[in-house]
């Protein structure tokens, strides 16, 4: 129908009804005229009209009950239709990416998954809604779930974690693979000594829970499953309790009304493994998993359970009144098992067999004794077969036990056992910066790590017990790197601000040791209660200070001659014998592990190509090397590395620094963080694009091609850009169009030619080189005629970071041995001397004038357009801000334009705004006023939120000339990996299988 | 979780004709209603059934910013919360209607449908679809049925969502009255 004709019908309709009953037809034929249609259709109204029964009416009184039902009443499945949609294969939960449902029921869906970052299949149980949504329920979930994740048994499904992600919440549980129990008895009675086998593991399991105070709660077969090998997992441990509490459990307590089961078939089955006390909704301790796990072993024997009846109220009353029938045992049941099953079925639990452990070893028992007690036989005839064959099963039965038990033993004491720590997603491992950002206490028990924060300055620390859900943050401490354990494991060490502090783990005052210039690089606390720790300060190696404060002592200095950079990375052996440090080179694969003898003051190198080595109690020493952990057997008394390293853990996170994220405690826990070698070669994680963003944060692609970008600036006239780029372990500088997708090399030389800049004429490119082994400045002509200049000299890294407006003063700043980073002026020639001519070198070497100098780091001073102010980051108020000082008599103001926290500063080329990076990442804006008789700032104002790639110390963005739009540089993969949360791995009793794979020689090569 | 202030500006671009603001607005109402329907059911008598404009009124109470809200936010408000209660409705009989024929059960054989169709919950299923196609007829006949039977708003309520004399949302109401009673009059459509 057009809507025209409704139109129509409508409106005859409407004038129709005004009128009384009796006078309506005749309107209608009179009003409808010929259309006959339109008679009839409006007729048909009038009939529907008059159709008091219409159930409309009647509605609001069945939709207010209606309402009730549904909104009271409504289990998971009215929230799953409206609030969550089912995940679909490749959705991600987190690092978690969905492959096949598995299973849905009223507790929500179950998903096979791939996990990510551990690379390996998991399982995720999707909460249902009301879950999400009851902060109650969802907290007493956690603590839940927190404490299954506790519960690490060969024979237990593992919890790995709980994963929040967009409002999803999901069980990490371990995939495990293999038929049910259930299914295998649903074949048929097991064979004896399959049966037994199983209820061992069975009961092995119930008593490492019990021992932690879980009760499962519903032990059945479906709840078991057994693996090819003939490994018995039982699952969803302590689950039943855990979805306690939901609404519809009006019987709380009883796992058949809210067992986490997969079907409704489960869901409505039969109370059948019950025990008497839970079918009396009495309160349950660990014997009520005694009785259900008489029941399982029953039926294995059997196959059928003791209790089970037609009806659900036939089972009930089985199982509160009648005994098992064990005349449906197998002749050949060992007494000793008739006896256990009767006492793990006692109705009373008084009289109930009442620790799995005691059930175990009656198993074993029965196992091991070569004549089991059998019942006896009706016919003294059969007495003699039954006893050989007795006899050969116990000879058989304890081969088979044997084999099922004793491979790990004889391979390894003990399998390591791997478990993922997931950090929330509202409280991600922070991995900015370059040092290690966890610790894990030598005890073994605790773990700090560096979270949330922001990826250019440090961040707040958070302590967890390793078997542990959730953490503790650390009070009082913000911008940390590099945390670090005191041997007793009662304190961490860590880097803040200009200071080495220290906090005691149980929480309390935040002490400061020293302070120190540069930035950290990583520290050790050793036995003797000193704190060795490294800067990247570039006269100066590693460091010792008391570990209750004091003056801070030089260790080690780098040297010149063989293009030593820096000493990072300390790690003291144990008793002090020694120090093990990274030593950095001039080129970024080769870096060193080398020790120092404490005693002597001498050092020596231990590996060429190797970073962050740590020593193992097992008598190794650990290092990183392109993104692996290696482990070579050390003598710390000789301080000798003892043979060949071997790759012991793959794909763990380094950083561009040598830094790796790993720790290992003293019993031989290791974790560590997987991932890509930050800015690595080649590494998927250093492919990065470049974006415009508007101030609404809205992004528009720019088309050239994803590469391993560095800081970029946008040309004078706003067409192009100049960037490095890092290729093949040289970083050289290429000119690119903005609108197109061509880049064109710049530069030739190898190593390192960065931080490129345009002189403000847009014919030149100022840059950094270290082609004659430091880093100076050079300019060359944009358009790669002409020789490439040299400005500057200096025996310090220099780092160009502005150009005034007339393009005769650089701004730059240098690391300094003595006062830290400081900002520099260097003079540049006259722009117009480079023009056309392909001038030889020039002879007159700019001599660096110190600009803006203290104790404390200035850097990335930026020049205001109309050069009256000077824009700084400084670290002077013990956190990064940005400064502005009047230009060029520095000394005669000083303003701190950002509060919470800032660096990297940009002007507008209007230069009536200063952009920063704020401490939390987001890039801020603040109205500045220039051309008056003072400086005046206004209140700084979040541009956009999302964070940005800024990765090493240089801002990582520009501003177009029209200052609309911003020039950002992202990650071509997924996200930031600054921000990306990451995962740690956790190795338990990962010294044996270092010990295993990397034996010592010593005595081997003795014999 | 989203701040009063933003559900009082999603109510009023979607009252600006921002169909997308309808969609973030939904599952919000959706949840504050079940909340506040939870609690209300835990702190009341036993069988003591919700009433719904009461829980309306808490759930508006609690998402929008009354020192923001006016007149309009309300009506908005109404509006949305009528959607969400038709949709759990709806929802809620689809699966009482499916529980009835049992899980796992994917198709239904003669007798079995006309036992679902004989079931209290079908007429709410049967609106819902009429619903659907008077929508595609006449879309303000559907808005006054949709706040008048699932809302449970009053003419006067109704006529102020929709910003039109009550005298007309009467009228409206009667004509929707009549055209879905004649739709769903007949069992026997295909």
């Amino acid at each position: 129908m057009t809507d025209e004709r409704w139109r129509r019908v409508k409106a005859l309709f409407e004038a129709t009804v005004e009128r009384p009953a009796g006078e309506r037809d005749a309107f209608v034929a009179s009003a409808a005229g010929e259309d006959d249609a339109l008679r009839r259709e409006v007729a048909s109204l009038l009939t529907s009209d008059n159709a008091d029964a219409g159930f409309l009416d009647r509605l609001s009184d069945l939709s207010e009950s209606l309402r009730a039902d549904a909104l009271a009443a409504p289990l998971a499945a009215v929230d799953e239709t409206l609030t969550t949609t089912a995940l679909v294969p490749g959705h991600r939960v987190g690092p978690y990416e969905i492959a096949a449902l598995l299973g849905a029921g009223s507790m929500g869906e179950v998903y096979r998954a791939w996990d990510t970052k551990l690379n390996r299949d998991v399982a995720l149980k999707v909460l249902p809604t009301p879950f999400a949504l009851d902060p109650d329920r969802l907290a007493r979930f956690t603590r839940e779930a927190q404490l299954l994740a506790t519960l690490n048994h060969p024979n237990i499904a593992a919890i790995y974690g709980l994963e929040e992600s967009n409002g999803t919440q999901a069980l990490v549980l371990e995939l495990v693979d293999g038929p049910t129990l259930a299914r295998r008895i649903a074949e048929g009675p097991l064979p004896l000594v399959e049966a037994l086998g199983i209820a061992r593991q069975l009961a092995d399991a119930l008593e490492a829970a019990h021992e932690k105070g879980i009760i499962h709660r519903d032990v059945k077969p479906a709840n078991v499953t057994i693996a090819s090998s003939g490994v018995v997992k039982v699952l969803d441990f302590g689950l039943a309790k855990v979805w306690d509490g939901a609404p519809q459990s009006s019987l709380s307590g009883s796992p058949r009304l809210t067992a986490a089961d997969l079907g409704a078939q489960t869901f409505l089955g039969t109370p059948t493994y019950m025990s008497p006390e839970q079918a009396r909704c009495k309160s349950l301790d660990k014997r009520t998993d005694i009785w259900s796990f008489g029941c399982v072993f029953y039926e294995m024997l059997t196959g059928r359970a003791p209790f089970a009846g037609e009806t659900v109220s036939d089972t009930l009353a089985a199982t509160l009144e009648r005994e098992p029938d064990d005349t449906l045992l197998p002749d050949d049941t060992p007494l000793q098992i008739r006896r256990l099953l009767r006492r793990c079925l006692e109705k009373d639990r008084d009289d109930r067999l009442d620790s799995a452990a005691a059930a175990r070893d009656e198993i074993d028992d029965a196992i091991a004794s070569p004549v089991s007690e059998t019942l006896p036989s009706g016919s003294s005839r059969r007495v003699g077969p039954i006893v050989l064959a007795t006899l050969a099963l116990g000879t058989v039965l304890a081969a088979f036990i044997g084999w099922l038990l004793t491979p790990p033993a004889l391979v390894a004491p003990v399998l390591p056992s791997r478990f993922a720590i997931v950090t929330a997603a509202a409280e991600p491992l922070n991995v900015s910066g370059g040092n290690r950002d966890l610790a894990v206490s030598p005890d073994g028990r605790h773990l700090v790590y560096r979270f949330g924060g922001s990826i250019t300055f440090g961040s707040p620390l958070m302590v967890r017990a390793i078997d542990r859900l959730d953490g503790r943050p650390l009070a009082d401490i913000a911008n940390a790197y590099a945390p670090f354990f005191s041997p007793d494991s009662q304190w961490i060490g860590f880097f803040e601000g200009t200071d080495l502090k220290k906090v005691p783990i149980a929480g309390g005052p935040v002490i400061t040791l020293c302070g120190f210039t540069g930035s950290p690089l990583g520290a050790s606390w050793g036995d003797d209660n000193t704190i060795t720790f490294a800067t990247s300060s570039p006269r100066t190696g590693l460091w010792r200070v008391s570990a209750d404060g004091g003056e801070a002592t030089v260790l080690t200095t780098p040297e010149p001659a063989p293009r030593e950079e820096s000493h990072a990375f300390p790690s003291v052996l144990p008793r002090g014998s020694g120090v093990l440090f990274t030593i950095a080179t001039g080129q970024a694969d080769s870096p060193q592990v080398a020790v120092l003898d404490l005693k002597t003051g001498q050092r020596k190198t231990l590996i060429r190509g190797g970073s962050d080595a740590r020593y193992v109690e097992t008598g190794h020493l650990v290092f990183a090397r392109a993104g692996s952990l290696r482990a070579v057997p050390f003598d710390p008394g000789r301080l000798e590395v003892l043979g060949d390293p071997v790759t012991i853990v793959e794909h763990v996170m380094m950083k561009a620094s040598g830094a790796a994220n790993y720790a290992v405690s003293r019993p031989g826990t290791l974790v560590y963080v997987p991932g890509e070698v930050a800015g690595a070669v080649g590494a998927s994680g250093a492919r990065r694009s470049f974006v415009w963003v508007d101030r609404k944060g809205h992004e528009d692609r720019i088309n050239l091609p994803p590469r391993a970008y560095g800081p970029a600036r946008i040309s004078p006239d706003g067409m192009g850009l100049v960037v490095g780029i890092l290729e093949k372990g040289n970083t050289e500088i290429w000119i690119g169009d903005l609108m197109g997708e061509a880049l064109r090399r710049l530069t030739f030389a190898s190593g390192m030619n960065g931080m490129p800049m345009w002189t403000p004429d847009g014919r030149r490119i100022i840059f950094m080189s270290d082609r004659t082994g430091v880093l100076n400045l050079y300019s060359q002509a944009a358009d790669g005629t002409g020789a490439v200049e040299r400005i500057s000299a200096g025996t310090t890294p220099e780092w160009p970071t502005s150009i005034t407006r007339d393009g005769r003063h650089l701004i730059g700043f240098s690391v300094r041995p003595t006062t830290g980073s400081d900002v520099l002026l260097f003079a540049l020639a006259g722009a117009e001397n480079h023009v056309g001519t392909s001038s030889s070198p020039s002879t007159s070497l700019s001599r660096a004038e110190l600009l803006v100098q203290s104790r404390f780091d200035e850097a990335f001073a930026e020049i205001s357009p109309d050069a009256r102010y000077l824009a700084y980051g400084s670290n002077e108020s013990g956190r990064d801000e940005v400064h502005v000082r009047p230009y060029p008599r520095v000394e005669s103001g000083h303003w701190q334009v950002s509060t919470g926290g800032g660096t990297r500063p940009a002007w507008a080329r209007n230069g009536r705004e200063l952009f920063y990076i704020d401490g939390s990442g987001a890039l801020t804006s603040v109205a500045v006023q220039t051309s008056g008789p003072t400086f005046i700032a206004a209140r700084p104002a979040t541009v956009f939120d999302t964070k940005y790639l800024q990765p090493n110390p240089a801002r990582h963005y520009d501003v177009s000339p029209d200052g609309k739009r911003f020039l950002m540089l992202k990650d071509s993969a997924a996200g930031d990996p600054n921000v990306a949360p990451a995962s740690m791995v956790v190795v338990e009793h990962w010294s044996d299988e270092l010990k295993q794979r990397v034996p010592d020689t010593r005595t081997v090569s003795r014999k | 979780m989203v701040a009063p202030r933003d559900i009082t500006v999603l109510l009023g671009n979607w009252g600006r004709g921002d169909e997308a603001a309808l969609n973030q607005l939904l599952p919000l109402v959706y949840a504050e209603l079940r909340r506040v329907a939870a609690r209300q059911l835990r702190n009341e008598r036993p069988h003591h059934t919700l009433q719904p404009t009461a829980l309306v009124h808490e759930a508006y109470l609690r998402l929008v910013d009354q020192r923001r809200a006016d007149w309009q936010n309300r009506a908005h408000f109404f509006g949305v919360a009528a959607r969400v209660m038709r949709r759990i409705l709806v929802d809620h009989a689809r699966r009482h209607g499916a529980s009835k024929r049992g899980e796992g059960v994917s198709c239904l054989s003669i007798d079995e449908a006309k036992d679902v169709a004989a079931s209290s919950e079908v007429p709410i299923l049967a609106l819902d679809h009429a619903l659907d196609r008077l929508e595609k007829v006449d879309a303000e006949l559907a808005r006054v049925v949709e706040l008048r039977a699932f809302g449970g708003l009053t003419i006067e309520e109704t006529a102020q969502v929709l910003s039109v004399s009550p005298s007309t949302a009467k009228r409206d109401w009667r004509t929707a009255k009549a055209w879905l009673n004649r739709e769903l009059g007949s069992g026997a459509r295909p």
